[in-house]
């Protein structure tokens, strides 16, 4: 059955894959938008490259459109599903770019800013973004789930296929990390008077 | 305010900025991954036909000549010529024996027509 497109937005995850394997083409729609973002987001944090990140994030999205047929209803998140299909699709790139130029780190991203963010506030998250493609891949990845994309640290741990500990512990190397590459850029990105304001 | 507490609040500060600027999904992305999504989705809902396979031609042979019991009628009704060809019955080498030596004529077996057929033969 074909159901208003504005109530396919209010359903979980599960509900609108088992549509689409139905051929609800609404559900196709809505999770196209659900879940592009998301995967688009954490790899271009990931990866750098704004071209690279389109590709990943659309071949993470084919595999969810090939496994839905054969999804299992509560046994995974599909959204931690698909991080973890990002993750590795972005670990495989890394791996092919370091067996090209073992030195090469891509230029700093151009993230397409929304508009309104103040210029403060996107001088530093592209500060971020260009300290992060310092970290190694994992503490990066680790990094950006926790303190950007918001998710648990057994979210993570299951996405990037390790224990809890280990997630605890490439956050905490890599934020250590981010502060030293960061370090000399307070007064450039206004953080002393942030800080002389607190 | 300790160092750590003020390395932490500066990373605070720079996650919240990148949190507020997620890269966005162009619409040629979003167009591209809805018309992949649509594609697998009809190839999941309707699968293209499996192609029929060929019909090998002795079953296009067997149904021309009407099944197996066609076939079983020929064959039989084959055996039984070959059979008398080889032991004809008795009473075949009399019926034989009645047909003149140079051979039959067609007017012998229709004489009602045999006028007609020398008013052909002659114009």
């Amino acid at each position: 059955m074909q159901m208003p497109f504005d109530s396919l937005t209010e359903l979980s995850d599960d509900a609108l894959l088992a549509l689409f394997a139905n051929g609800d083409a609404g559900a196709a729609r809505a999770l196209t938008l659900r879940f592009t973002p998301r995967a688009l987001a954490h790899a271009q944090r990931v990866l750098g490259d704004a071209a690279e990140a389109e590709d990943v994030a659309q071949e993470a999205m084919m595999r969810l459109w090939r496994v839905a047929p054969e999804w299992r209803s509560g046994e995974a998140q599909v959204s931690t599903w698909l991080y973890r299909v990002v993750a590795n699709l972005c670990t495989d790139r890394l791996r092919k770019r370091r067996t090209v130029d073992i030195d090469s780190v891509p230029e700093p991203v151009d993230p397409r800013l929304s508009a309104d963010a103040s210029l403060q506030q996107q001088e530093r998250a592209a500060a971020l973004h260009e300290a992060l493609l310092h970290l190694p891949d994992r503490q990066r990845q680790a990094v950006v789930l926790r303190h950007i994309e918001g998710l648990t640290n057994p979210q993570i741990a299951t996405i990037l296929g390790v224990g809890v500990e280990a997630v605890e512990s490439l956050t905490a190397r890599g934020k250590r990390a981010l502060g030293r590459l960061l370090l000399g850029r307070r007064a450039e990105l206004g953080l002393d008077d942030d800080q002389s304001e607190k | 305010m300790t160092k750590a507490k003020s390395d932490d609040t500066d990373l605070g500060l720079y996650f919240q900025a990148a949190q507020h600027q997620p890269p966005i999904a162009n619409e040629a992305l979003l167009a591209l991954v809805l018309a992949d999504a649509l594609a697998a989705q009809a190839a999941h809902c309707f699968p293209a036909p499996r192609a029929q396979p060929a019909v090998p031609l002795w079953r296009q042979l067997l149904a021309a000549l009407g099944g197996w019991q066609g076939v079983g009628g020929m064959a039989t009704a084959g055996l039984v010529g070959v059979w008398l060809g080889f032991s004809p019955p008795a009473g075949l080498d009399a019926l034989a024996l009645l047909a003149p030596a140079d051979g039959l004529d067609l007017g012998q077996f229709a004489p009602a027509y045999g006028l007609d057929l020398v008013a052909l033969e002659e114009g």
